[in-house]
């Protein structure tokens, strides 16, 4: 009778163990996709492309139905970093902000993976898709490329029939050619460099970048590598140039894995993501792209100079071209003047 | 007179002989007074520790087995000083988690040195090795080249580790014969292949360790140094 008692007892044990995995199991696999589709977003998930996880976090106003994708410079940057107080308190109430760090980059994970352009290029093609799956094909995408970012922004968009995914390109102070870039900052150096010596502005340092220049041609690793310093520093020897505002929210600086975010611009480094960019020059490939175009640059931007704005302009294939000039901001005008750069953004893409 | 010079010879002998008898007994006295230091038992403890990744929270939990201690004393007039170095291997399970980021288990073996002082104050320098398993934060998807969007379980990433670290505690078993101690360690860790090189990490842990008599017991080989002002000798 005990004997018997004890088996029933096992039995009913048993059922409910099953119960419990088979409830845990189905808790687990019902998890909700967490996509805002309506009102403020500030949704947090992961694109797994090509052997990178790289994070994505999609904020601001879904019923907006207008996402603009930050295609953040680099190579090795972060998108958050443009997600600074004004942009989270102002831009976001208007239009979805999309943030997206790069494979080896930012907060991006992941043990290894291919490091070519044309894997970035899948990669914003995999977001893409992912996005407008998820949020709706009504929605209207556009993208936002940045110095490194205003590379791949117009080698993604000339590509195949990708820009059909796309309504709209903007592009702030991007490098879409590097080889004329690096003679375009070279010539930039020498000619403010000449200029604010002779207003006797921050003499020593201008001579000693003017005799660089002088002495030196723009031609490979080692001189690109120079002259995108003396650019940097450039731009805060003129005196007409705004101190960058960027203040942060502790949201934002809690969400970052700051020493993950240095290795791996060390790793992009390392791997000379940009090398190929030599023989992927664009410009021969922007009369491919007929989308609206935005193109926002900072007058003394040495990083990228001006004349790759117009550039942009005279060879895209576009009709419908816009060219702002920020006369106070450098290589990042939407923290040199934030106010005019996403006023002057959130009208464009308003109208578009 | 030949009795005599056998007398006198016998004499000095025997009172030679009580004179170095008693000397020895009085030298033994003193050093059974300094020699009052109990000698240390070092064995397996478990140990547990808050742990926080700069910012970010977790845990630590493991096992250290000494496999050499070396205690040193050092005999003064009158009183007794003493040095106890521990070797050991230790085995932790740690995680740390970073919202919006990953969480990060760890698992690793170590290997410390350990320096005791007198009142139980200690400090150690550890290197170690080891598996790491992160857990992304939010969901995760793969999109193939159809198109075709896939959500990924458990999306995350193996990495091999390396660690080094230092530490400084009170070890109640030097101190006070209680076998416990409290520590602060800090640690660094480097994890690869990660983005096809590394990332690091560091971690601050506070915790507390226990002996385990009956636990994994440890039989350390044991080395006592004994230094006095003249003599040096060695016992195993």
């Amino acid at each position: 009778m005990n004997l018997h008692n004890n088996i029933e007892h096992m039995k009913k044990n048993q059922h409910i163990l099953h119960l419990i995995i088979g409830f845990t199991l189905l808790l687990a696999s019902c998890k909700k996709d967490n996509f805002t589709q309506q009102g403020m977003a500030e949704d947090h998930f992961n694109l797994n492309s090509g052997n990178q996880q790289m994070p994505v976090t999609v904020a601001g106003n879904v019923d907006s139905k207008k996402f603009v994708i930050v295609i953040h410079g680099g190579p090795g940057g972060t998108a958050i970093a443009y997600r600074d107080s004004y942009v989270k308190d102002v831009v976001e109430r208007q239009v979805t902000m999309v943030y997206w760090d790069q494979r080896f980059a930012g907060n991006t994970q992941g043990n290894n993976g291919a490091s070519g352009v044309e894997q970035f290029r899948q990669d914003l093609k995999n977001l893409l898709i992912l996005l407008r799956a998820k949020y709706g094909n009504d929605k209207k995408f556009y993208l936002m490329g940045h110095s490194w970012g205003g590379f791949l922004t117009p080698y993604f968009l000339a590509h195949e029939s990708n820009q059909n995914m796309v309504s709209g390109w903007i592009q702030v102070d991007g490098a879409h050619n590097y080889r004329m870039n690096d003679s375009l900052t070279r010539e930039m150096l020498l000619h403010y460099g000449n200029l604010e010596i002779q207003a006797g502005h921050q003499v020593d340092r201008w001579t000693d970048i003017v005799s660089w220049c002088e002495n030196n041609g723009f031609e490979g690793s080692y001189n690109a590598g120079q002259l995108n310093s003396f650019a940097h520093e450039g731009e805060n020897l003129i005196s007409d140039v705004y101190e960058p505002e960027a203040d942060y929210g502790l949201e934002i600086i809690k969400q970052n894995a700051l020493l993950t975010q240095w290795t791996n611009g060390l790793s992009s480094g390392l791997l000379q993501i940009d090398g190929p960019t030599y023989v992927n020059p664009n410009s021969d490939k922007l009369h491919l792209i007929k989308l609206p175009t935005l193109i926002m640059w900072g007058k003394y931007d040495f990083v990228c100079p001006h004349q790759l704005a117009d550039d942009v302009m005279t060879h895209v294939g576009s009709l419908d071209v816009q060219l702002k000039t920020y006369n106070h901001s450098g290589h990042s005008p939407m923290m040199n003047e934030r106010v005019p750069f996403w006023t002057d953004l959130l009208e464009w893409v308003d109208l578009h | 007179m030949r009795n005599k010079n056998k007398l006198k010879q016998n004499t000095c002998l025997t009172l030679g002989f009580v004179l170095f008898m008693l000397s020895s007994g009085f030298t033994q006295q003193a050093d059974s007074a300094r020699m009052s230091v109990p000698r240390y038992e070092s064995n397996t403890a478990v140990n547990a520790a808050a742990l926080g990744a700069i910012i970010y929270p977790g845990f630590s939990i493991g096992i250290e087995r000494p496999y050499k201690t070396i205690q040193k004393q050092i005999l003064k007039k009158k009183s007794t000083k003493f040095l106890i170095k521990n070797r050991l291997l230790s085995y932790n399970l740690s995680m740390y988690h970073q919202r919006d980021f990953h969480t990060n288990l760890m698992g690793q073996a170590s290997w410390t040195t350990r320096r005791i002082r007198q009142k139980g104050w200690y400090r150690e320098f550890s290197i170690g090795a080891g598996l790491s398993r992160t857990f992304l934060a939010g969901p995760t998807y793969s999109v193939d080249e159809s198109g075709i969007i896939d959500r990924v379980p458990l999306a995350g990433n193996w990495y091999g580790l390396f660690s080094s670290g230092v530490a400084f505690g009170i070890d109640y078993m030097a101190r006070k014969q209680k076998p416990y101690a409290i520590f602060l360690k800090h640690q660094w860790y480097a994890f690869f292949p990660h983005n096809s090189f590394i990332t690091l990490r560091p971690t601050l842990e506070l915790g507390v360790s226990f002996q385990m008599n009956d636990l994994w017991k440890a039989t350390p080989s044991k080395v006592y140094i004994q230094k006095a002002r003249r003599n040096v000798y060695r016992t195993l």
